[in-house]
């Protein structure tokens, strides 16, 4: 059987995370194809409404990457994200989708490696978990809810 | 006849030179709004650059992301950009050179040519296209990309004039066409021209002149290059096979070793062959053994040395320290044999390869040698000019200014360092020319219109082998709404951008989508690019398909074009949902804060009051001066303590400066143009406004617990040595044997960047040691011994005069004990094969410096600045901005940037003012319009986004039906977007990522999900 | 700075040094070619080892000359350069030179032609030390004997084979 192969949306701030991916590029370190990136200027801005929102397309994982604690280009916008990050982690759990399919991660610019690291780390996770339940909902195979 | 005329810019800057040095100092000129002319003998821009597949340390080209800027209708048209351009005269004297410029013929019609080819298609003896691996060949476009984007003729080699005349089609070729000749008056002149490359032809072991695959660095970059002789593939000159191994050969033509070699260092070479090895084995065969062999592996630069760790461990480059003795191929062999030795076997090792490369060095090249001899500047013997210890740029002659590989051996960074240093000082006499700017079109909701999308691949193919460039197009243009879609070969190509400016009014587009490298370095450019037509910047959306796709899946051609190609539909999606925007046009501070008064600091602050900038000084400390305090002598000899003196008594006394010492940054707001920063002036609050800001704070001299350091008398730092050397000779003519351990506290596991500067001290102290006593034994102990450049000649000479160089493996240390009125140094001699202990009279300790971890990472706070995983200021591009940072009006000089000597330090001082006065010589700024707004009719005044702002931005005000609503003052948004996000009711809305937005990429990127 | 091996093959090919091989045409004893690394390698390259062996090629016949691998530039040093047959470390001296001993006698010639003093008295040596049956002689030496000038208290590094061959005034032995 082929693998699966997970879609994560990574919510990654301009400051930050998002130079990481370009650092992890600019170093050739790969990371899993399935890892999409989304650019917000903060992850300050990666509204509760966002995340649901993905999960309910059918992503199988969604990652919120900002700075390290105290390099928010904007004071704490990454502190406040993931506040919001717990509470929808709570929210997935009511509707029987995993907490684990949402993290929040924390990095610096030149974190290139890392972020390739943290990428690999989440798509292995969720390969773990298996495919989203939501997408049962929309198509004969996988887990029906 | 020849037709002479006489220019009207007066007052300018001449820039002789195009390469990246070149085009980056007129820039910086034209930018700070002063007129410049930029020449260069070549019919194109991009000098060396252009013929490099990739350079280090990021292994791309990046060419775009600076010669786009040079287009012929960008810059305010301070700019005049001349090829095939020589100087032949120059008269006068500073502030008032009068040059003549003579422009060869191009016998093509720029205006008319539309680069069909049919010329060099029926002509090739004197029309050709690609250099080949002969330098020498006929070129016209060096490179596919070459600017201006017109064929250049050969005309002694045309024998039939008439015909290559009449096979033109549309009668662009001008075969009778004579050089112009033109007089101009300028000010200042900066010489860029760059430096020629060592032959290594008459070194007969080395085998390059009779052995096909014996190539040299830069022919091994031609044939990895797309634009190459082999269009891209890895293939031996001499059979057409792909290679199986390949070996490089450091230091050929540098470091006084053969003959003819310059006695410097040429100081990028280890670079090169380490950035060769990797590219080799990342693009096109992880098979290919890659072997290095050299002397001193000099990785300096800052973070060079987790290069150097990358090319070993992540690529498993293989380093071998030796010089080979020569290259062979024996008769009727195939391959290529290398005899060498190392230092652990003294035997005879035999090893067969495919290719060889020999990495040669710079050497000053003849034609800019005649130039700088006409103009009077002094010149060392090797031909390089003479330059002052503490200003690498500034020449013999007042008024002449150097930068680049033409100052001496060096990299990209060093280059554009020394080339904003350069337009800093050639800039600083002459006046800002006053232009018109273009207006731009209103914002209306016209400019939206239904949804014409337009998709520009802009990745060029030798930076997206695994892309597949045609289908990503075909794929493009089957996405609804988009009408033209095109791969845009020539991003490094400024003339390049008129054809697609045509193809988007040809096709009516009014929205973007721009799929090459990272928004962060394309989207302001093409903001900027698309403007004139009426492209409005909010409608702009970037597919990140370099770094996202192309980099990182580069193993997986498969998956990186089918993420390629998701990533070009969200974007669409994006810019379908995105709204033109205006911004506000708002007068800028012109005032400049400089942080840090060390050397750097004072320099820089200096530069910009010198231009006309009211500056303000911060310095922590009590006192100006910052860790070169410490300092007595560089090695040229130059008086540090008479420079900082020189420099407090002017920074101190001059009108436009104003001095805070003992003084912290605690806050700060705002955006370029319009800095608010709050100050604690010996523990008083003062707020400054400015519109640029210089960090120049400085790093740490290093202090760590090692060889005894601190424990035992007799063990020092090279600081403190310098000093007992200045202030004891009494003691110093006492010592007997003195030991030198380099990288102490450097290249290790919790510092694993080079200090740079620590080699070239212990020199410099041996040096002084060995004058006050000329009997002291003197050992140093060395992992790789980095004296680049000139400081080479230094090197040479404490060997000359007898100290004892020994190289020591990271895995066996030397051991430093306390041995009654000696320290005892133990350690292995590997040529001699056995341990030696030294009774030294002094260790003396090469310690470098550590960044200033804890006071970088508060400023980096209050500032919002990234910084290096080490902890040193990260700047925005290593290569091309090496002292501009990622927040606009920012920028970094000195230790603060990373180690170095005082002067590179002052050299990055004048750079990073060059930088800032681009900046500041702008009377308005430009507000983007990233603000949050309001929509009045959800708004519940809940509060929430009162709370949320981190800026303490939204009010609640009343309008005028009485109605208390939340009010976001465009000026004072930062563009977070928290407001947005926390907003129970949506009604606030980021621009330019309205939620809208965001779900329609989200729709798309997991659209095929469920299908 | 000119190197001697230069003029003299200048001076042969202008017919001014009237040289020639008719001695060896019966004889047909091997010469082999050491190329000294100061005048090779480290100044002129291949071409003054051309002309070198131009100059041999007339002095002793083309056909007699049987080349050591590598040579020319890439030659290996003798191991007697750079002040190290006074330096006292003899046996790592003749341990290095073992080497350029090995190549020699790889060749099978009868003959080692040097140029350069240093490398002379290097591969004197070791042809002594490791018990080789070749000797060693300077190339002036050689054209001396071919234009028939070569007296006979000048012959000390010949060998036996050569000792009499077109001996110049022979009463001047005593």
């Amino acid at each position: 059987m082929e693998q699966f192969e997970p879609v994560i949306v990574a919510f990654c701030c301009h400051y930050c995370a998002y130079t990481a991916a370009d650092t992890a590029g600019s170093q050739r370190l790969s990371y899993p194809v399935g890892v999409k990136i989304v650019r917000v200027p903060c992850t300050g801005k990666v509204d509760a409404k966002h995340l649901l929102t993905a999960f309910e397309k059918g992503a199988d994982g969604v990652l919120v990457a900002g700075c390290l604690v105290g390099d928010c280009h904007f004071k704490d916008g990454n502190v406040k994200a993931a506040r919001r990050v717990e509470f929808t982690k709570k929210y997935l759990e009511e509707i029987g989708i995993e907490a684990e399919r949402l993290e929040m991660v924390r990095m610096s610019a030149g974190m290139g490696r890392e972020f390739a690291e943290t990428a690999t780390a989440i798509t292995e996770k969720i390969r773990a978990l298996g495919p989203s339940p939501v997408k049962g909902k929309n198509c004969c195979c996988g887990k029906a809810a | 006849m020849q037709k002479k005329t006489k220019l009207q810019s007066n007052g300018s800057v001449l820039v002789v030179g195009g390469g990246l040095g070149g085009i980056r100092a007129a820039l910086d000129l034209a930018e700070a709004r002063k007129d410049v002319i930029l020449v260069d003998k070549a019919p194109c821009i991009g000098g060396l650059m252009t013929q490099l597949d990739r350079t280090f340390p990021t292994n791309n080209c990046d060419l775009c992301t600076v010669a786009p800027f040079t287009a012929k209708d960008s810059r305010g048209g301070h700019l005049d950009m001349r090829g095939l351009t020589t100087v032949t005269a120059v008269k006068g004297k500073e502030g008032n050179f009068t040059v003549s410029l003579m422009t060869a013929p191009r016998f093509v019609n720029v205006e008319k040519c539309t680069a069909c080819g049919e010329c060099q298609r029926k002509y090739p003896e004197c029309v050709s296209f690609a250099p080949g691996l002969d330098p020498r060949a006929p070129t016209c476009m060096r490179y596919p990309k070459a600017t201006p984007y017109a064929y250049v003729i050969d005309m002694a080699k045309c024998a039939d004039k008439e015909g290559l005349k009449q096979c033109c089609p549309v009668g662009a070729i001008e075969t009778d066409a004579l050089p112009k000749v033109e007089e101009a008056q300028c000010g200042s002149i900066i010489l860029a021209a760059g430096a020629a490359l060592f032959d290594p032809s008459h070194l007969d072991y080395f085998g390059y002149a009779a052995q096909p695959d014996v190539v040299t660095s830069l022919e091994y970059e031609r044939i990895l290059s797309a634009s190459g002789p082999t269009g891209g593939k890895l293939l031996r000159p001499s059979n057409g096979q792909p290679p199986k191994k390949v070996a490089w050969i450091q230091c050929v033509g540098s470091r006084g070793l053969q003959k003819g070699a310059g006695a410097y260092c040429s100081s990028a070479c280890c670079m090169f062959a380490l950035k060769e090895a990797m590219v080799t084995r990342e693009r096109f065969d992880s098979e290919i053994e890659t072997t290095i062999f050299y002397m001193d592996m000099r990785a300096f630069g800052k973070d060079y040395e987790k290069y150097l760790n990358r090319a070993k461990e992540q690529y498993g480059v293989r380093l071998v320290h030796s010089r080979p003795h020569d290259v062979l191929r024996p008769v009727g062999m195939d391959k290529l044999q290398i005899l060498y030795t190392v230092d652990e076997a003294p035997k005879h090792i035999t090893e067969e390869f495919d290719m060889v490369v020999l990495s040669t060095g710079f050497k000053m090249n003849e034609d800019v040698k005649k130039l700088a001899e006409d103009l009077a500047v002094e010149l060392y013997a090797d031909g390089f000019p003479k330059t002052d210890c503490f200003n690498a740029v500034a020449t013999s002659v007042p008024g002449v200014y150097v930068c680049g590989t033409l100052q001496g051996g060096k990299d990209i960074p060093e280059t554009m360092t020394q080339a904003s240093a350069a337009s800093c000082l050639a800039g600083a006499k002459v006046a800002v020319t006053p232009r018109p700017k273009a207006e731009l079109p209103a914002v209306t909701p016209e400019c939206a219109g239904s949804p014409r999308v337009g998709v520009l691949v802009t990745l060029c193919d030798h930076e997206s082998t695994a892309l597949d460039t045609t289908a990503l197009v075909e794929y493009a243009k089957s996405i609804p709404h988009v009408v033209c879609a095109a791969a845009f070969e020539a991003a490094c190509d400024p003339s390049s951008f008129d054809a697609v400016k045509a193809a988007i009014l040809a096709n009516g587009v009014n929205r973007v989508v721009v799929a090459g490298s990272s928004p962060r370095y394309e989207l302001e450019k093409y903001q900027a690019m698309l403007a004139p037509v009426g492209i409005n910047k909010y409608l702009i959306e970037v597919a990140n398909i370099r770094e996202q796709a192309a980099w990182v899946h580069a193993g997986e051609p498969a998956a990186a074009n089918a993420k390629a190609k998701q990533l070009v539909a969200m974007a669409v999606a994006g810019v379908m949902a995105a709204k033109p925007l205006a911004d506000h046009v708002v007068p800028a501070n012109k005032n400049a804060l400089v942080v840090g008064g060390g050397v750097t600091g004072m320099t820089a602050a200096l530069e910009l009051a010198g231009q006309g900038a009211k500056v303000c000084l911060v310095e922590k400390t009590a006192e100006l001066g910052g860790v070169a305090r410490n300092l007595v002598k560089t090695i040229e000899g130059g008086d540090v303590q008479a420079l900082i003196a020189d420099l407090v008594e002017k920074t101190t006394s001059h009108p436009n400066i104003k001095v805070f010492t003992a003084t912290e940054i605690v806050d700060h707001s705002g955006q370029v143009g319009l800095f608010r920063t709050g100050l604690s002036v010996n523990g008083a609050y003062k707020e400054i406004e400015h519109g640029a800001t210089i960090l120049a704070t400085g790093a740490t001299p290093n202090q760590p617990q090692a060889f005894l350091l601190g424990e035992n008398s007799r063990v020092c730092t090279q600081l403190d040595l310098q000093k007992v050397v200045n202030e004891q000779p009494k003691e110093v003519k006492k010592w007997k044997n003195v030991v030198m351990i380099q990288c102490v506290g450097s290249r290790d596991a919790d510092n694993p960047n080079c200090s740079r500067l620590c080699c070239q001290s212990s020199i410099k102290n041996a040096l002084a040691i060995l004058k006050e006593n000329p009997n002291a034994r003197i050992f140093v102990l060395y992992r790789d011994l980095r004296t680049y450049g000139r400081f080479e000649e230094y090197y040479q000479k404490a060997r000359e005069l007898g100290v004892i160089f020994v190289r020591y493996s990271v895995d066996n240390p030397p051991k430093v004990e306390a041995a009654g009125h000696y320290a005892n140094v133990t350690f292995t001699d590997v040529i001699m094969g056995r341990q030696v202990v030294v009774s030294a009279d002094c260790v003396g300790l090469s310690t470098g410096f550590v960044a200033s971890r804890k006071s970088n990472e508060a400023l980096a706070k209050v500032f919002g600045l990234p910084l290096t995983d080490d902890g040193y200021f990260a700047e925005m591009h290593v290569k091309l901005r090496p002292v501009d940072m990622d927040k606009a009006g920012f920028f970094v000089a000195g230790c603060a940037h990373s180690p170095k000597v005082i002067a590179e330090n002052l050299t990055q001082a004048r750079a990073a003012a060059s930088r800032a006065m681009t900046v500041l010589a702008n009377d308005t700024l430009v507000q983007e319009a990233k603000f949050a707004h309001v929509d009045r009719a959800r708004c519940a005044a809940c509060l929430v986004c009162v709370r949320a702002c981190p800026f303490d931005v939204p009010q609640i005000t009343v309008d005028d039906k009485g109605l208390g609503r939340s009010y976001i003052d465009p000026v004072k948004c930062h563009g977070c977007g928290t407001c947005a996000a926390e907003c129970p009711a949506k009604a606030i809305q980021l621009n330019q990522f309205e939620d809208v937005q965001i779900l329609s990429s989200l729709d798309q990127l997991l659209a095929k999900v469920n299908a | 700075m000119k190197s001697i091996y230069e003029y003299y093959a200048k001076w042969i090919r202008e017919g001014k040094l009237k040289v020639s091989s008719d001695w060896n045409k019966e004889r047909k004893v091997k010469f082999t070619i050491q190329d000294p690394c100061q005048i090779v390698r480290k100044t002129f390259g291949d071409p003054i080892a051309d002309d070198l062996r131009y100059v041999i090629g007339k002095v002793v016949g083309e056909e007699n000359i049987i080349e050591m691998t590598p040579n020319k530039s890439n030659n290996y040093c003798c191991g007697g350069g750079g002040g190290f047959l006074q330096s006292g470390f003899t046996e790592a001296r003749r341990a290095y030179g073992k080497v350029k001993f090995d190549q020699i006698m790889e060749t099978g010639a009868d003959y080692c032609i040097t140029g350069c003093h240093n490398c002379h008295a290097q591969v004197h040596d070791i042809g002594h030390h490791f018990g080789g049956h070749y000797s060693t002689v300077h190339i002036w030496t050689l054209i001396c004997l071919s234009l028939g000038v070569l007296g006979p208290n000048e012959r000390a590094y010949l060998g036996d084979d050569l000792k009499d061959v077109n001996v110049f005034h022979p009463e001047s032995e005593h």
